[in-house]
Order: structure tokens, then sequence, then C-alpha cells
């Protein structure tokens, strides 16, 4: 596998910086804010482009793009400030949805390429933290169908989801229900995200659903719930790492401005060394989110996810280091939403609060790389 | 793709049995603990290679070379640190040879080539003075022409190995016209010529590492200048692509984490093996971390050289960052040995401490202060990220 972006990327990179830049630059500067995009508009201009799902398999709407695709476009979005969906609305569903063989699924991915997110993910549970696997919903059987009790927490576009895949346990195993919101017994409650985006808690009270409606069964849900939130990680690694690319170049064009003392930023070498830490740790993130997204490329293997977990630790402490700097280098400006270098932050941070903070993809890393080095 | 993959293996596996048939355990072991393995056994591991036709596989086949393209250059390198050879004569095999085959003339190549590749001369680098460090441009050591020789007067300081060597290159001023960088010529040195002197330096930590040497009114003669007059600048800054591919330094830190982790299920924390410790557990994987990324760093590197011919001031991002990542893992090394890193590496000369510690502690500690050096050497790094702000920031 290569580094260096194919043909094809460059073009789909280009394309993204020109319709997300154009889309930044149209937007109204509400209060005199920074513009940011509507989401709805960002949705259907990339539905428009057919690179929402471009990463999903060809059964699944998708043009088979993979990783390599996810990755670009994950960074593409990264650079503007946009609430995309992207990890919420489109990978963590699509993941889930492509596994399924069932013709609703695929009818709900087919929608989900082309930039509609009817589909949210409720998996996360009010102080389970990151861990997924013994979720307190449970599962019951019902008559010929199921019988699902539970809390569900920090549901990312759950606030207009038209259908959720639910986590519930099962015996003792981990099963997915869909469940479409209007459903009894379900209760969806917005609240925003110190970044702006919208989420949801739901309370699931005796909700009754056909046998249908089990997408995955005890013995497969807590593997594809793994694999779903591997590719999360991987699309928020890549999100973070043009957040950071657009987050110095922004600081790198200001210090070469913004005079004091007679002279430019830029002539402080405290201030040059600074910029020059933060690019080195910028090139590290790429090489490893590039070696995760050809490892990913090869298949779902262990060393795909102890290089995805490398890439989203190194991520989430770059991603806040590089906000902190941008921030902390443009002075008093940097503190304003006007000029919005401070999006960064609220982004890398709601992104970590979400899929894990980086002791705990360190863990997860590690614990990929010991059963790595034990079946080799 | 399959193909190359398997013509890929193919060549580990010749480099693995190579190194199984050649390399002796005292060697791999010394070298596995970063120790220098001695003058007569370098000697003896360069002949081996040099039989088998990998002295010096990146010269010119005429020279000695194995006629690689890069990526074979760089899987030979990374194989053999892998298996634990030792790097020799660094200076004469990736050095002055390269140096000289680009800007030698015939005589000079003809009697320092073979030379040099059997470590029958053994080079050292005549560059820093007192007063020309980061800025060496400013170098005073002068060479002024008196017929056919140089009278050359001055010092230089730091010189690895000089109480090793018995040849110097180095930097003299031709010019005091001009740009600096104008007036500097590269001169090969004969340490045995009269009117040179030597003292030696120690390192901090006590080795014998570096040297200053002293020239009073030594003749060179202008023979042993290699390219024009004035022109040795250009020559110095010469290094071989391929080289800065290990600016990262990532070989050695991979053989740095296999010792980590080796300690890490033999030394307790607690009652438990550290590798068991949740603290512990975190800066491991910090480490092997930020080595993965480096060496994907590195492959990305690799992959540019073969497509463009040259990396550019990338090397300077590997360089900053092999470096942090190389010391981190000699401190988390000594971290988890705790009072077993302790001992001076004479230690092990004796019994006292058979079987009381690890063995992998031999070492660890002085491997530590050794590698404060590599940040100040070959441009600090304070150097690499002016290059960086210069040349990639554009600031
Ligand atoms: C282990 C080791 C091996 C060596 N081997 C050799 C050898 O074999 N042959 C040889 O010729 N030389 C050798 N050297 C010398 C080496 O090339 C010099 O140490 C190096 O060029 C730095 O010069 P200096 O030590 O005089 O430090 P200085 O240049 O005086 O620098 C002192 C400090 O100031 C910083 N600094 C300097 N300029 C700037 C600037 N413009 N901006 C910001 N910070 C700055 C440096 O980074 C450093 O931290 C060796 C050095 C070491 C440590």
């Amino acid at each position: 596998m290569r580094f260096a972006a194919s043909e094809d990327e460059v073009m789909v990179e280009d394309m993204l910086d020109r319709v997300l830049s154009a889309a930044r630059d149209s937007a109204p500067r509400i209060d005199g804010q920074a513009p940011r995009p509507a989401p709805e508009e960002l949705r259907s201009k990339l539905g428009d482009l057919g690179v929402w799902g471009a990463w999903l398999p060809d059964s699944a709407g998708g043009s088979d793009g993979g990783p390599r695709l996810l990755m670009t476009l994950a960074r593409g979005l990264g650079r503007v400030p946009a609430h995309h969906g992207l990890i919420g609305g489109c990978v963590l569903p699509g993941v889930l949805l492509a596994r399924s063989r069932g013709a609703e699924a695929a009818a709900l991915a087919r929608r989900i390429a082309t930039g509609a997110m009817p589909v949210a993910l409720a998996a996360m549970e009010p102080g389970a933290r990151w861990d997924m696997s013994a979720p307190q919903t449970r599962a019951e059987r019902d008559g010929d169908g199921y019988r699902l009790n539970g809390t569900k927490i920090h549901v990312a576009e759950g606030a207009t989801a038209e259908t959720f895949i639910l986590s519930a346990g099962e015996g003792e195993g981990v099963s997915l229900f869909l469940v479409p919101a209007g459903t009894p017994g379900l209760t969806v409650a917005a609240y925003p995200a110190t970044d702006g985006s919208q989420w949801a808690s739901l309370r699931i009270s005796d909700v009754t659903l056909p046998a249908t409606a089990r997408l995955a069964g005890p013995g497969e849900g807590a593997a594809w719930l793994e694999q779903a939130f591997t590719l999360a990680a991987f699309a928020a690694a890549s999100e973070i790492l043009g957040s950071c690319e657009a987050a110095l170049r922004q600081t790198v064009e200001y210090l070469g401005t913004r005079e004091q003392f007679g002279k430019a930023l830029a002539a402080n070498q405290a201030l040059q060394f600074r910029a020059a830490d933060l690019h080195t740790d910028i090139e590290m993130l790429r090489s490893q989110v590039l070696g995760a997204a050809n490892a990913l490329s090869q298949g779902y293997s262990l060393r795909a996810r102890s290089d995805v977990a490398a890439a989203m630790a190194m991520a989430v402490q770059t991603g806040d280091l590089v906000a902190r700097e941008a921030i902390h280098l443009h002075g008093a400006i940097g503190m304003t939403r006007e000029l919005g270098i401070g999006y960064h932050l609220l982004r890398a941070d709601v992104l970590s609060r979400w899929l894990g903070s980086a002791e705990h993809f360190r863990a997860t890393f590690l614990r990929a790389a010991e059963e790595e080095e034990e079946a080799a | 793709m399959n193909m190359q993959m398997s013509s890929e293996a193919a060549f580990r596996a010749e480099i693995a049995e190579f190194c199984k048939q050649n390399l002796d355990p005292e060697m791999r072991r010394l070298s596995d603990l970063g120790l220098s393995v001695g003058q007569d056994m370098a000697k003896d591991w360069q002949q081996r290679l040099v039989a088998r036709g990998w002295g010096a596989p990146a010269w010119d086949a005429q020279w000695g070379g194995a006629g690689w393209d890069m990526r074979k250059l760089f899987i030979f390198e990374e194989e053999m640190a892998a298996h634990g050879a030792p790097q020799v004569a660094t200076f004469n095999i990736k050095m002055i040879g390269p140096i000289l085959q680009a800007h030698g003339d015939a005589a000079q190549q003809a009697h320092f080539l073979p030379r040099a590749l059997r470590m029958d001369d053994v080079w050292c680098q005549g560059y820093s003075e007192p007063g020309a460090g980061s800025d060496l441009a400013s170098l005073q050591t002068r060479a002024e022409r008196d017929g056919d020789d140089y009278i050359v007067n001055g010092t230089k300081i730091w010189t690895s190995g000089g109480h090793l060597a018995d040849h110097m290159f180095c930097l003299v001023r031709t010019s005091r016209e001009g740009r600096r960088q104008g007036g500097i010529s590269f001169l090969l040195t004969d340490l045995a010529t009269p009117g040179i002197t030597r003292r030696p330096i120690r390192h901090f930590y006590g080795a014998h590492v570096f040297n200053q040497f002293f020239f009073d009114n030594v003749r060179v003669p202008v023979a042993n200048r290699v390219g024009q007059e004035n022109a040795g600048w250009g020559i110095a800054k010469s290094l071989l692509e391929h080289e800065r591919l290990f600016s990262a330094r990532h070989t050695e830190a991979r053989r740095k984490l296999g010792r980590l982790t080796r300690l890490s299920r033999e030394v307790k924390i607690g009652n438990r093996p550290a590798i068991e410790d949740a603290q512990f557990r975190d800066d491991l994987a910090k480490r092997m971390i930020e080595l993965r990324a480096l060496e994907n760093a590195t492959m990305r590197a690799l992959e540019r050289l073969v497509d463009d011919g040259g990396i550019g001031p990338y090397a300077s991002v590997l360089k900053l960052r092999g470096i942090e990542v190389n010391q981190r893992l000699d401190r988390a090394i000594v971290q988890l040995l705790g009072p077993d890193a302790l001992p001076a590496e004479a230690a092990w000369e004796g019994d006292a401490l058979d079987g009381l510690i690890p063995d992998e502690a031999r070492n660890a500690a002085e491997s530590r202060y050794w590698w404060r050096g590599p940040a100040i050497a070959g441009g600090s790094q304070e150097v690499q990220r002016t290059i960086i702000t210069k040349h990639i920031l554009n600031l």
C-alpha cells in the first residue's frame, strides 16, 4: 500500500476543498460569528457529489472507496467548521447496516449514501463511559418479538433520526435492533453539545418490536459495535488531522501578518519553534492515520485495530495541543467566536469525549498489539 | 505486488541467514545493549560483510557497492539492525566513501576507497571547532598554500572516535573573502603527520567519546584536497539521500522498545510484572504508538525518495521527532529499572551483580546519557526546527 494520495484521492480532496470552502464563505455571518455552513446544505451538496457513502461497499449503495476515501472525506470536513454528521449519521450506522443482510437495512444504507441521515446509533449508556459491551438496556422475548427497557445517552444525530439502532443485552450477549423514532415507549430528548451539535438521550420503556427488527443477534452485536466504533475512531482521527492542518495553516498565516514591536510575530524564534513542533506533531499524526487507512484497507484485522487506536490516541493529543496553541498564538482575537479558531478545540474535545480519551485508546492499542503478537 | 513482496521476503531471509552464520553472539549482545563492539570485532565484521559484497552496499559497484535500489538499501539497514548487527566504520562507509566517489579525483579514489572499505584506514570527522558549532561556517582553522602543500593551523573539537582513527577529513579555511561558506576547503589528513596532537575529552558519564585535535604547522599535500579550493562547504553538505531516511533512527528505537518490553515481563511493580501495571501500560502504549507513527513516517519518506529522488526538509521532521522518541524510550527503560539502573556499565566486568539484576540493565543509564548527544550533533534540534520554519512553513 502506498502512502501518497492516489489521483482519485487528490481529485476528491480538491473537490471537497472547493465545495466546503465555498459553503463556508457563502454562509451568513450571524451575530458577527465566523460563518458556518448549515448542516442540511452541506449534506445535500456533498450528497450531490456522491462522496457521503462512497467509502461503503457497492452492496450498501457505496462505490467501494474504502478507508482511504473515508479518510479523505473526514479530513476534508475537518478543515471547515461545520456540523457535518459524518461519524454519527453516516459511519456508525453505515458500518452496521452494511453488515446486515436485511432489505430494510439495505434501503437505509442507500439513503445514507445520498447524504440523508435517517439512522442514529444508540449504544452509549449513563455511567458506562466507553464500555459498550455490557448494556443495562435489556431485550426480552415477547411473543414473536421483543420487549426493550433501558436508557441511552450521547446519541449523535439522535435529535433528527427517523430510526435508531439500539443495543441491548439479550441473554449473555449484545443484540442490535432497528427502532423507528415514533415507536410507543421510546422518548427522544435532544440537547446540544459544547461544539453546538445536537445530541439526544433515549428513554426506552416497554418498547415492543417485531422479530424482524433485530439487526444482529447476541452472538454478533458486540463485534459489530466494535467494528463500527473502530471505523468511527478512524474517521475521527482523520477529521482531527484535517482540523489540525487548518488550524496550523491559519495560525502560520497570522504570525506572518500580525506585527508587534515593529516586526512580524513570525520573526520571533520562540514562536517559529512552536510552529515547527506543531508541524512535526501533525506529520506524525498524518503518518499514523495513513498507516491505519492502509491497514484497514487490507481487512479488519488486529493490526488494523491497533493502528486505528494508535492513530486516535495521537489525534486526541495532537488535536488538543494544536487547537490550544492556535488559540494562544492569535492572542485575544483567538478567544473570539468571531475568528472561530477556537472551534478546533471544541470539536477535538467533543470527538474525544464521545469516542474515547487518549488513555482509553492507548489501552485499546496495547491490548490489540498484544493479541497480535500472541497470534504471530 | 506479490512478486515484489515475495522477493522482499527472500531478501530479508537472506540477510537473516547471513547474520545467523556470521554474527557472533557476543557481538550481538553488545550491540543489543547499545554498547560499542570494539575495534577488533568491528574489523572482523566488516571483513565478513566485504566478503559477501555487502561492505558498502550504497557505493558505486566499481568500488564494492551492491547495485541495489533505494528500497533494497533501506531494507538492508533495517534488517541488519533488527538482527543486532553492529554499525561499524560509519565515517568510512557513510561519509568519506560517498564523498570521494562524488568529488574525489581518480588517484584519491583508487588509494582511499579500497582502504576505507576494508577498514585499513579508520576515518574521523573534523568539522567543529571551539568557536564554530551550529554556525559551522565560522570555522577558523586555516590552510595556507606553500608549494605542493597546505600548512594547517588551528584546532578541531568534539571529534567522535578520533582516538580510534588514523585519518581525518576536515574543513579548513582557505579564504577570508566573500561569503564565509565560499572560503572553505575539504582536506584529507593523515593523523600521524607531524604537528598534530590530540587531547581526549570524556563524556559526562565517563566514557572516552570525543577528542580535540591541535594542528601546529601541519603539512598536508595539496593532492589531499577533495574538489576545488574553496568548494569544501558544498562537499561537506552532500550526504547520501538514503542515509537521510535514517534521520529518525527508528531502528535503534525499535531495539530499545524490545528491551523495554522484555524488561516489563521481568521487572516487578508491587507484586506483579510491570506489564500488568496500569500506569506502566499507559506509558508503554505511548512509546509504542509514537514509534509506530515514526516508522510510518519513515516509510512515507522512503516512498517519497523512490518517487522523487529526495526527501528535502522532511528529513528534519524525522530527525526532530526520532531523537525525542529514542530519548523517551531510554528514559522509560531506566525508570522501569528503578534501583537497578544504578550500577555503572563497568559493574558488569566483575561478578558482583551476577544473577541479582536483569542483564538488560547493563548500559541502560549510559545509553540515556549518550543519547543526549544526537540532539546536539549533526544539526541540533533547534537547527532542525529552523529548517522546518524556513523551508516548510515558509515563515
Ligand atoms: C555526540 C556528539 C558527537 C559529535 N561528533 C562530532 C564529530 O565527530 N566531528 C565534528 O566535527 N563534530 C562533532 N560534534 C559536534 C557537533 O557538530 C556540534 O556539537 C554541533 O554542531 C553544535 O555545536 P555546539 O556544540 O558548539 O553548540 P552551539 O552551536 O554553541 O549551540 C548551543 C545550544 O544553542 C542552540 N543554538 C545554537 N544556535 C541557535 C540558533 N540560531 N537558534 C536557536 N538555538 C540555537 C543549540 O541548538 C544548542 O542547544 C559532535 C557533537 C556531539 C554532541
